[in-house]
This record gives structure tokens, C-alpha cells and sequence, in this order.
């Protein structure tokens, strides 16, 4: 199969990029391996949340300017500049019909599925932040639970708000789909309450949640994120059908929202002509001097990939674009070469997990170009994107999503530029 | 500070299986007992261990009197322990390395120590436990098991207070209540109060720390000279074999692979550490390459097993001579009157003993307890009752839930009083160990559960494939419904998170990399835990 771009990887990163070739009339092959970090995103995108000692930083893009040189945001300032890749990623991500708030020159704080402060920069619409909070007339809102659902914490979400100063009623609805569910002991996940709280059933919980809040005078209801954001935007319909302010909380695991973004995006990306192969993960490739000519994946029988260009956008450890071998790290799809922490595993990780992680820092390693190194040389024709970066440990940052954006963007650019 | 009301005949320090066997045994001769235990049961070295149920014939030919006592209590805890223990039997193997004449040696001292020692053939080794290293050249069966000390404590601690013993959890003892030579109480800190002093009376009490008893020993001014051998462990993520395999050598290095529920356990290494590290165990990554290359020995599947996690315990050994490794140190149990030794009237030392012989132990301790309370007449029933949950089963499971099945193996017959009317309680919070939400609340209200840790360590929440990654959250918000802490239970989930991390550290590589970060993105990148402080359990 021949195209005139191929992207490795179907994440954030990899979906960004296919999305701005297809747009320039590209033929586009967009390779994923399996399911995407997106389905766990909770409805935001960070662009840098923490500076170095974990303080939330109010301006992403001033705090960048004491990055290391070595970390994406300080190679794409110095290809593009930050404001205009931050304004090219947001209008992609409306063009693909993907509905977010936010601002790169300030951060906001979205509300954790455990009711936790985090910054961020764009939040899809109808998810609880800072801003809506503030904006709400009265002190008081009532959290809704839906009965038996256990991924959704009404007594977190409350001491967010009562930290605030909120009064909060904590209000259980049900409904016979919910009963339905519930006779299985292991169904009631946000996943399967996406997928039945359509139509009817939407109506049905609009008129349980009324009914449940009749004679509370909360300023606003609380609900979690399980309705779907996406196709007839549920979400919206039942913030219509409900009769007062309605706003979401994320879920912990597999999110509603999350997976919203990601089949948006992928949706935008095939009506624009892009090819996707779905469950395929690169195993081999031919090189042609300092050429990649080819991609082979596991599903293919020997038949070949040929693009002009290419974008390896796997992610990072927990997507297998690198993979931890006891004594080194590896990218395990065309054997590039890596950077990693000097010395042996035993400093790659500290004693707290959610502390600074050394190895997290890993990636491909690149030139100023980000073109993947191999062997000391850089590939002419493959630039890497997202978390496979080196420099960054982005979830320690929550810089995550803005590097995959950012740097997606850019690379698009540097390809549509070239020819 | 605060006194208890009332006066006890023992207080027994330690909850262990031995702390927890001796408050069954004196509850059940009709004793008043008070257990206290510094932090949650099965902290110490009954929490890490191989879950072996030893046949003995590991000590056969070097210490035939802990032969003696193993194979003894092995046969008492199938009949009274039958729900923790599984009865997969037991391989002694001889690699072409090894010294095969050695081989009849074993068998003898087994024999003689009342073992059954059968030698098969290689080939019949090779068919009954396909995972075993297939270039052995000798197998002997002995009838090893596999035991949970978990369930195996707990079900000690539920029989010991159904009997009138009281019991209390993260009481550390802090010193003695005296008079002249007699030990007359204890006074604690209770750490979920602001380390709030308490104290107890007894008239006699009774040392069952571990190897925390050498520093408890210390502190009433008597001896006993103790020798802290670290062993550490590694859990693989699969069930590899079926029988335990042990290799027929002299007792080394990583030489015992134990299945134990969906995983297997490879251990063990022996090495003195100096006491004031005995509270912060961690594994090297020496150990790791060790217990993976003589593992590999045993089971060469194992080189391509995932690795879940590393632990290490300290063995409780009492010092006899100078032996660097501990390895020749005798297993037999040391049970002290401090009166007769040491002029000490009221305290009595049980130590040494292996897991194995726990009820053993707290027989004798219960013996000497009871003589010093001039009670001789109270008869030891605890070889003869089963314990709560290991009587004979005989609902029908064919037509239960998963979790409910999944809670009689753990619970034994006292699952039946986990709540399981409607779906609410049939919920599964923990879907990997199928924990539901009715055994979640039988557990706050039954077995001293409340936090995430002491959580895991009743039900095994959290211990499955995933380490816990979608059910501490849920397990949080249920605990956090009975006492309105969020701000606890949320750094609560951080700690869990950590305490999980402590073991993946060591073996943190491949698809333990993957999934640390994946953790780490849930936690601290999407759910913003990193913003808080972890809990600290002592509080």
C-alpha cells in the first residue's frame, strides 16, 4: 500500500497530525495498534500544569521560557513559537467538531473525578472548572448519583465544593434502565451507561433528576460524565431537558468524554478521506540510507507501507512506543535511537509514584527538525510526535496533550512546508 | 491518657499468626484476653512469607525437630484450617548439578522424622507438574501445601473474640505498667488517636511480636537474643505450577516455588539485617537477580513470567551460634517464662517457630500462661476445632454469583453472613478478585477494617492482575460513607498506590513500567492525587 503520508500511532498526537495532512489533500494512512490513551482522558487538555518543584502555573507559555533546552515546548518555541501552534491545535480540534473552553495564556483548574483542583487549558464544554464554579449564583449545589454506579464519588465532588464554601445535597436517582443494568453485577460502568442512556432513556433519567431535585433550591446539579458528548450529544440534550444548570464530573477508568474526543477526531479524519488500519502495530521496516522507505505491521502478510514521509507518534511506556528492558529502553518498532537517565534501572524511579519519576523523561531521540535518530543519524523522512518525545515527563507536568498537539501540528507543517 | 476498665488475665502483643493463635487458644480455655497490635494483623513476617504449608521435609536433614513439629501441625491444619490451606503437594527435585545421592539421605531423614517421602521417577515428576524443569534427574513427593496466612490469622482473630477476647489494632506498646519484678500491663500509643497513651492490666503478658518481641524484650530489661534474617520473595503473575517445587539440597537460595491463589511465589533469600532496618524491608536488585536465576532453576517458565511485585519478610530466629546467614539456625520453637530465666514475674516470650507451627507455639504459650495462673486444668482444644470458616461446607454454589463464590473461598463458611440480598451489595468493586460491595461492608464491620490497606489484607482487593486500579476508588467512597473523612480516604488511595509501587519497584521493568506510569497518569495526572499529601497509616 503506498501513501503519501503515513502515521504510526492513533493517540492524541498521531490523530492531530493524520487530521492536518488530510486536510492539505494528503493521502493519509493512520496505523493504531489498539485502543488509545485517550479513552482515559477526562475531558481536558493540559499544556503545562507544574513547573520543576509541582507548583500550578498560572501562564503556561511565560513558565515555559525556564524549560531545559531539551524539552519539546523549548524545540517547537523555537521552530513555530507557542501561540501560534496553540491556536492552530484549538482550531483543529474545532474543526473536528470538538467543543473546549480554555486559554493558553491562562490556566484554569478543571475538577478531578476525586473532586481534586488540576490545571488545565482546554476543557470540553458542560465539565465542571473553576470558572463555572464561580459563576454559579448561589453557594449551593446538589451532587446526583445514579444508584449502584460506583465510579463516581458524590462525597469527593462534595468536599471540592464545600471546601468553597458550597452548601451540598447529595441526591440518588434511578430509573428502570438503571435497574436493568444493575441485575449484572459488573455492568454498571460509565461505558455501558453511554451506550444505554439514549432517547427514551435519557428522558427518563432527565425526569428522575427533576423529580429528585424538586423542593432543593441548588444552584446547579452536579451529574457524572456517563452520557455520551458525542454523535447526538446527550450531554447536551439532557443539560435541555433538566430544569435548572447542569454540569458533568469525570469518571475514573474508561471516560465518556475522553472517548468522545478521540471518535470525533477519528470521524473528522476519515470524512476528509484519511485511511485507518485498524489493530495494526509496526514490527519491521526497510531503510534506504538515511531513508525510511517502508513500514511492515503484524496484520500485513509481508506487504509493505510506503509513504513519503512518516510520523511515529506511539506514546509513551503505557502505549508501548517504549518498552523498559531491564537494562535499557528500547523503541520497540523501528529500533530508534532512545535517550533515557544515565546509569542503571535503579535510578529510573524514585519511592513515590506520583512523585518525580525519572525514566519518564524518555523518548525517541531527535534532531532540532524532530526527525527520529537512528544509529546517530537522523531519519530524512520521519518526524516524531507526543509522548515518544524525549525531555518531557509530561504526566508529572500535565503537559501531556499540549505536547502531543503542539508537536503534532508542527511536524504536519514541517511536511506540508517541504514539498 | 486513658485506662481500660477492665482487668485482663493476658494481654497478648502482637497480631500475627502466632499473637493471633495465642488469643484463640487462651479465649478459648476461657481466659480474659486483650490482643494489641502496634499497626494492622499480619504485618510482619506472617504477611510475607511463601504461604508454604511445609511438609518439614526442607528441615528433614538438618533440624529433624522442626521435621518433627511441621509435619505434625501440617496434618492439624488441614483438618482445622482446611479453608485456608490448599493441598497441592510437593516436589523435592535434583538437577543434573546437584548431588543425587543426596537424594536418599532426604528420604531417610524424612522418614525418620515421619514425613512421607516417596522418590518418583523423573518422568512421572515431569507429568504431574509439566511446569518443573525438565532435565531433572530425580523427584521426591512429600505432602507440602500451600496455606494463606491472611485468611489463616484472621479466621485465629474472629475465633479469639467470638470467644470474649477484645482486640486492638494500631496500639503500639510503649513500655510496661511494673511493680518491682512483676510485669502487671502494658501502656500504649494508640495512633488513631494522636499516639494518645492508653494502658491495660493483666497478670500476665505475653511477648508475640515477631522480631519486634527482641525490642519489646529489651524494653521489660531481659534478653533474648534474636537474629533478624531477611528473606525476600518475588510474585509472579501467573500460576505456574501447580505443586510446590523445592530443590533436594541442602536449604539455599530461592529454592521453594509455591503456588497461591492466581499467582506463584519464589523465594527465598537469608540474610541477617541489623534491627533498625527490621521496619524497612525493601528488595535489591541483587536479590531480584537471584531469586530469578535459581527460580528459573526450578520452573524455566518462569524467565518469561511477569514478575508482579518483590516483597521481603524477617524471620524471628533466635540467635544460637555465629552463623552469618541464619540458614543453620534451628526453626524449634523458644517459649520463655521470664520468671524462671530471668527473675521477671508476669511476661512470657513465644518466638522462634516458623508460620508452620504457629498453633503450636500458641499452645505453649497458652501452657505456660496458664500454669503461671495457676489454671493447669484448662485443656488445649485448638488442634481439634476447626476454625471460623473451615467447618464443613455444604451450600450449593452452583447457581452464585461470582463474588459470592469468590467470597466462600475467601471467608470460607462465614460467607454467609456477607450481604448479599440485592444488587446493591452484589456489586463488584474489585472485578480481578470479584470483591463485592456486601463483602466491603461485612469487612468494616467485622474484621477491624479502615482503610484501603487493612482493606486488601481482609479480601484481597487490589491483589489481582491490576493492582488495584479502578477498585481502591470505589473501595474509598465505601469506607468514606461510614466515617465522612474524604480528605483520609482520598490520601489513603495515594498511600495504597505507593505501598503497591514499593513492591514493583524492584521489578520495574517491561509491562511493570508500563503499568507504573499508566497509575501514576490516573492518579496523579488525571485524578490530582499528587496534590495531596499520602496518608500516613499509624494515623
Amino acid at each position: 500500500m503506498k501513501f503519501d503520508n503515513i502515521i504510526i500511532g492513533a493517540g492524541l498526537a498521531g490523530l492531530t497530525a493524520a487530521i492536518r495532512l488530510a486536510e492539505e489533500g494528503r493521502k493519509v494512512g493512520l496505523l493504531s495498534a489498539g485502543r488509545s490513551a485517550m479513552h482515559f482522558n477526562s475531558g481536558s487538555f493540559g499544556l503545562l500544569g507544574y513547573d520543576a518543584g509541582h507548583n500550578v502555573i498560572d501562564n503556561p507559555v511565560e513558565s515555559m521560557a525556564s524549560l531545559p533546552a531539551s524539552h519539546p515546548y523549548s524545540r517547537l518555541s523555537a521552530l513555530s513559537g507557542i501561540a501560534a501552534l496553540a491556536t492552530e491545535a484549538n482550531a483543529v480540534l474545532r474543526r473536528a467538531g470538538v467543543k473546549v473552553a480554555g486559554s493558553y495564556l491562562k490556566n484554569h483548574m478543571r475538577l478531578s473525578p476525586l473532586g481534586i483542583d488540576c490545571p488545565a487549558w482546554l476543557t470540553l464544554d458542560g465539565l465542571l472548572t473553576d470558572d463555572v464554579i464561580a459563576s454559579l449564583p448561589r453557594k449551593h449545589v446538589a451532587i446526583v448519583s445514579l444508584a449502584g454506579f460506583l465510579d463516581f464519588y458524590p462525597r469527593f465532588i462534595a468536599a471540592a465544593f464545600e471546601s468553597r464554601g458550597f452548601k451540598c445535597d447529595i441526591l440518588t436517582v434511578d430509573t428502570s434502565d438503571l435497574r436493568r443494568l444493575r441485575s449484572s453485577e459488573t455492568e454498571m460502568r460509565s461505558s455501558n451507561l453511554s451506550r444505554i442512556l439514549h432517547g427514551d432513556a435519557l428522558d427518563r433519567l432527565a425526569g428522575a433528576v427533576n423529580d429528585a431535585a424538586k423542593g432543593c433550591d441548588a444552584a446547579a446539579l452536579v451529574l457524572p460524565a456517563v452520557v455520551d458528548f458525542d454523535g447526538d450529544n446527550d450531554s447536551l440534550r439532557l443539560r435541555q431537558m433538566v430544569d435548572r444548570p447542569l454540569f458533568y464530573a469525570p469518571t475514573m477508568g474508561i471516560s465518556v468524554p475522553g472517548i468522545a474526543i478521540h471518535s470525533r477526531m477519528m470521524r473528522h479524519f476519515l470524512s476528509l478521506g484519511g485511511r485507518v488500519l485498524n489493530g495494526h502495530r509496526v514490527i519491521g521496516a526497510d531503510f534506504d540510507g538515511n531513508r525510511l522507505a517502508a513500514v511492515f505491521t503484524d496484520r500485513l502478510d509481508g506487504d509493505r507501507l510506503v509513504a513519503e514521509q512518516f510520523v511515529i507518534a506511539t506514546g509513551s511506556f503505557f502505549s508501548k512506543g517504549l518498552v523498559a528492558k531491564p537494562d535499557a529502553i528500547v523503541e520497540p518498532a523501528l529500533g530508534l535511537d532512545t535517550s533515557a537517565p544515565a546509569g542503571d534501572r535503579s535510578g529510573w524511579f524514585t519511592a513515590d509514584l506520583l512523585g518525580d519519576q525519572p525514566v519518564m523523561t524518555a523518548g525517541i531521540t531527535v534532531d532540532a527538525n524532530l526527525r527520529a535518530m537512528r544509529g546517530g543519524k537522523a531519519v530524512d523522512n520521519l518526524y516524531v510526535a507526543g509522548s515518544v518525545l524525549p525531555g518531557t515527563a509530561s504526566v508529572r507536568e500535565a503537559s501531556g496533550a499540549g505536547v502531543a498537539l503542539l508537536s503534532a501540528v508542527q511536524v504536519a507543517n514541517t511536511i506540508i512546508n517541504h514539498n | 491518657m486513658r485506662k481500660l476498665d477492665k482487668h485482663y488475665d493476658v494481654i497478648v502483643i502482637g497480631g500475627g499468626a502466632t499473637g493471633a493463635g495465642t488469643a484463640r487458644d487462651c479465649a478459648l480455655r476461657g481466659l480474659k484476653v486483650l490482643l494489641v497490635e502496634r499497626f494492622d494483623f499480619t504485618h510482619g513476617a506472617t504477611g510475607r512469607n511463601h504461604g508454604l504449608l511445609h511438609s518439614g521435609a526442607r528441615y528433614a536433614v538438618t533440624d529433624k525437630e522442626s521435621a518433627t513439629e511441621c509435619i505434625k501441625e501440617n496434618m492439624i491444619l488441614r483438618r482445622i484450617a482446611a479453608n485456608c490451606v490448599e493441598e497441592t503437594g510437593g516436589l523435592f527435585i535434583t538437577l543434573p548439578e546437584d548431588d543425587l545421592a543426596y537424594q536418599q539421605t532426604f528420604v531417610d531423614s524424612c522418614l525418620a522424622a515421619g514425613i512421607s517421602a516417596e522418590a518418583i521417577d523423573p518422568d512421572l515428576a515431569r507429568r504431574l507438574e509439566p511446569s518443573v524443569n525438565p532435565s531433572l534427574i530425580g523427584a521426591v513427593r512429600v505432602p507440602d501445601g500451600a496455606i494463606d496466612p491472611f485468611r489463616l490469622t484472621m479466621a485465629n482473630i474472629s475465633d479469639a473474640r467470638s470467644h470474649g477476647a477484645d482486640i486492638l489494632t494500631y496500639h503500639e506498646v510503649t513500655g510496661y505498667i511494673r511493680t518491682g519484678q512483676r510485669v502487671e500491663g502494658v501502656v500504649m500509643a494508640d495512633h488513631r488517636n494522636g499516639g494518645e497513651e492508653v494502658r491495660a492490666t493483666a497478670d500476665v503478658v505475653v511477648n508475640a511480636a515477631g522480631i519486634w518481641g527482641h525490642l519489646l524484650a529489651e524494653m521489660a530489661g531481659v534478653s533474648v537474643k534474636m537474629f533478624p534474617a531477611k528473606g525476600a520473595l518475588l510474585v509472579f503473575g501467573h500460576r505456574v505450577n501447580n505443586i510446590v517445587i523445592n530443590r533436594c539440597r541442602k536449604p539455599a537460595n530461592a529454592d521453594i516455588l509455591v503456588p497461591g491463589d492466581t499467582v506463584c511465589v519464589i523465594g527465598t533469600t537469608s540474610d541477617r539485617v541489623p534491627f533498625d532496618s527490621v521496619d524497612r524491608m525493601e528488595v535489591t536488585p541483587d536479590e531480584v537477580d537471584v531469586l530469578l536465576r535459581e527460580g528459573v532453576m526450578l520452573a524455566p517458565s518462569l524467565a518469561t513470567t511477569r514478575i508482579l511485585r518483590a516483597y521481603a519478610g524477617v524471620r524471628p530466629l533466635v540467635a544460637s551460634d555465629d552463623d552469618p546467614s541464619g540458614r543453620s539456625i534451628s526453626r524449634g520453637i523458644v517459649c520463655l517464662d521470664h520468671a524462671t530465666r530471668d527473675g521477671l514475674e508476669g511476661f512470657v516470650t513465644i518466638t522462634g517457630g516458623k508460620l508452620m507451627t504457629y498453633r503450636l507455639m500458641a499452645e505453649w504459650a497458652t501452657d505456660t500462661v496458664c500454669r503461671k495462673l495457676g489454671r493447669d486444668g484448662l485443656k488445649c482444644q485448638t488442634a481439634e476445632l476447626p476454625l471460623p470458616g473451615s467447618e464443613p461446607d455444604t451450600r450449593d454454589f452452583s447457581s452464585a454469583s461470582a463474588g459470592a463464590k469468590a467470597s466462600a473461598g475467601r471467608h470460607g463458611t462465614l460467607s454467609a453472613r456477607i450481604p448479599a440480598d440485592n444488587p446493591a451489595d452484589k456489586a463488584l468493586v474489585c472485578e480481578c478478585e470479584e470483591v463485592s460491595v456486601g463483602e466491603i461492608e461485612y469487612a468494616i464491620d467485622n474484621l477491624n477494617v479502615d482503610n484501603l490497606l487493612n482493606l486488601r489484607r481482609r479480601t484481597r482487593l487490589g491483589m489481582g492482575t491490576c493492582q488495584g486500579q479502578l477498585c481502591i476508588c470505589r473501595a474509598a467512597a465505601l469506607l468514606e460513607k461510614r466515617d465522612n473523612c474524604a480528605s483520609r480516604h482520598l490520601r489513603g488511595i495515594a498511600q495504597f498506590v505507593n505501598e503497591r509501587w514499593k513492591g514493583m519497584r524492584p521489578v520495574a521493568w517491561g509491562d511493570n513500567v508500563a503499568e507504573a506510569q499508566f497509575t501514576a497518569w490516573m492518579y496523579g495526572g488525571v485524578a490530582g492525587l499528587d496534590n495531596l499529601p499520602p496518608a500516613d497509616e499509624m494515623k
